[in-house]
């Protein structure tokens, strides 16, 4: 069979499927809203005394990284319903019927959660043209600082949430609420060990990397940068307007979000050597079973 | 082509034996697979279309186990299960592309099937609704499209008639006769008129058990010369129910119509009529709930 096309239609199908409810519409929404408290101020980004002119790095930066910490923890219960749906509906026996995969099967489902993100995220890139229109403080639109930080920041935290809500669907003692409150814990666990053990290899949010781009960038103006980034929806201390043109992609900055494309990757081959080591021992409990009494 | 259901038993949770040594060997032809609610059909057929693996036993498919190597059997396999659903937010032909595909159907005959289908079925006109917005019955004939998509070699239809309306079942019963030929279909159901016009074998499940296997001709040999008519007034019926194994009874102006299988006649006036697979499959069930241990 042809693996390519039945992944392209297992995501296509759970892709179309979940947009089109109306679920999609008000999450879609809560995202646009959050965007555009930001960029009207009433979230405030900060980052110690200074934000940035809005202009298309900062509101590409603003955008994606409110949406990276929003979705990196509502986004995992947005999406970790691809299996269950599928046993739900009952289309899962009519699937677990045909040739295709687990590999196929789970792989699909991930991409579909993946796509799902990735839709988000463009309309949101096409709302913040709109933001930065709204703000007026710099109305040139520059294409590529306005992009980057949703191509670096957002999609890759993103491929994470899309892998891990697979995994937990995978793992029957985590499918249900347990699952629910176990990655609620381990989200907030993980970004304040994060928040206080600075790494890029920690960075899931990409808040170490935004602050260490900023310093570099503040050293350069000769600004008194001492670090630290904080989101506010109440102004305690009046912020100092700079014009930033961004995060620097260096290949190391860039190595850094790539990094979690490869977790995702790598909670993704979890999830496939589970599926099928499940899959070997009850077709060799199977086989036992039925050599067992021939044996006799 | 050839299946083989070799001692198939399934033992579920809490200790419960929803098949037992079930032996069954198939080739070319319509099986009708009766059997009361609970009989363990369903679990079968999930057996079957290696949805679920059997506790005990084996299934072959021409000579290879299914559970070992289930694709050779998937490739060749339309499975309509009982409780089925759709993706609501999907047409008739999304879904269908989506399961041609997972089935391992190149897109052009995909395409070309799925507008057969849909013009067979009396969908053509809905093809661009959401299935969500479909009748029951026509969600039902979106289930058995998808199991004929890839021109089944093994066809497993569990319940098809449920949902379908009366015309509906007619056409989906002579739909079945015009299938059959070279390939298995196995129709599973508790209606015996679903598999009297259809069915080239029958067998009957209760409790797990296989309790009957034949052409459906020797299935009616066993009530033969034991199936009665006769009229009696409304106020008996309860006390004849009782003594007599009753496959019908219509009141009419003059009594009630009474329709029962014993090996004596029941009443004076009794007649012997021709009896049907029905009275049949009565008769079976109700020696196999006799004999049961």
């Amino acid at each position: 069979m042809n693996a390519l096309r039945a992944l392209y239609h297992l995501v296509r199908a759970d892709f179309l499927e979940r947009v089109r409810r109306y679920s999609f519409l008000i999450v879609l929404g809560a995202i646009l809203y959050l965007g555009y408290a930001f960029v009207v101020g009433q979230v405030v980004l900060r980052l110690d005394r200074y934000r940035g002119l809005y202009n298309s790095a900062w509101v590409g930066l603003l955008a994606a990284i409110t949406t990276t910490f929003f979705l990196s923890l509502a986004g995992f219960y947005i999406v970790k319903n691809a299996l269950e749906r599928d046993q739900r509906t009952g289309v899962g026996q009519i699937i677990a019927a045909t040739p295709v995969g687990k590999v196929c099967y789970i792989l699909g489902k991930a991409l579909s959660n993946f796509a799902v993100f990735a839709v988000m995220a463009a309309i949101l890139l096409l709302a913040a043209v709109g933001m930065q229109f709204v703000r007026g403080e710099d109305l040139q639109i520059k294409v590529w600082p306005l992009v980057v930080p949703f191509l670096l920041i957002l999609l890759p935290t993103m491929a994470v949430v899309s892998a891990a809500a697979v995994l937990f669907e995978t793992l029957p003692w985590l499918r249900g609420g347990l699952g629910n409150v176990a990655y609620f814990f381990v989200w907030v666990s993980f970004i304040t060990y994060a928040y206080l053990h600075p790494s890029p290899l920690l960075d899931l949010l990409g808040l170490s990397l935004m602050e260490d781009a900023f310093k570099s960038a503040a050293d350069s103006m000769g600004l008194a940068y001492e670090g630290g980034v904080s989101i506010e929806m109440v102004e305690f201390m009046s912020v100092e307007t700079v014009r930033w043109e961004g995060i620097v992609w260096t290949a190391e900055r860039t190595a850094a979000r790539l990094y979690w494309v490869g977790v995702a990757v790598a909670l993704g081959i979890v999830l496939l050597v589970i599926a099928l080591i499940v899959n070997l021992l009850l077709t060799l409990l199977h086989v036992r079973r039925v050599r067992a009494p021939a044996a006799a | 082509m050839r299946l083989a259901i070799e001692g198939v038993s399934k033992l579920y949770k809490g200790r419960v034996w929803g098949l037992r040594a079930f032996s069954l060997e198939l080739g070319p032809g319509v099986l009708g697979l009766v059997g009361p609610n609970g009989a363990g059909k369903s679990t079968l057929m999930r057996i079957l279309a290696t949805v679920t693996k059997p506790t005990e036993g084996k299934v072959t498919w021409n000579g290879a186990d299914v559970v070992r190597s289930p694709d050779e059997l998937r490739a060749v396999l339309g499975y309509l299960p009982q409780d089925f659903g759709l993706y609501p937010h999907l047409n008739a032909v999304e879904f269908l592309e989506y399961l041609a595909a997972i089935k391992g159907m190149d897109s052009r005959l995909a395409r070309r099937r799925i507008d057969e289908l849909l013009q067979a079925f009396g969908l053509a006109e809905v093809r661009k609704r959401p299935l969500g917005s479909y009748s029951g019955g026509m969600k039902q004939r979106v289930g058995i499209a998808q199991a004929l998509l890839n021109d089944p070699r093994l066809l497993i239809v569990d319940e098809p008639t449920a949902g379908l309306d009366p015309e509906e079942r007619v056409r989906f019963r002579s739909l079945l006769a015009d299938l059959a030929g070279e390939r298995i279909i196995i129709l599973s159901t508790h209606i015996v008129s679903d598999v009297e016009a259809t069915a080239t074998e029958i067998a009957i499940l209760n409790q797990g058990l296989l309790s009957w296997h034949s052409a459906p001709e020797d299935l009616l040999r066993t009530v033969e010369d034991k199936t009665w008519a006769w009229v009696v007034p409304s106020a008996e019926l309860t006390a004849i129910r009782e003594q007599y194994l009753i496959s019908s009874a219509v009141s009419r102006s003059d009594g009630v119509h009474v329709r029962a299988i014993a090996d004596t006649p029941p009443a004076l006036g009794a007649q012997a009529v021709l009896p049907t697979l029905e009275d049949a499959y009565l008769y079976c069930i109700s020696n196999s709930r006799r004999n049961a241990p």
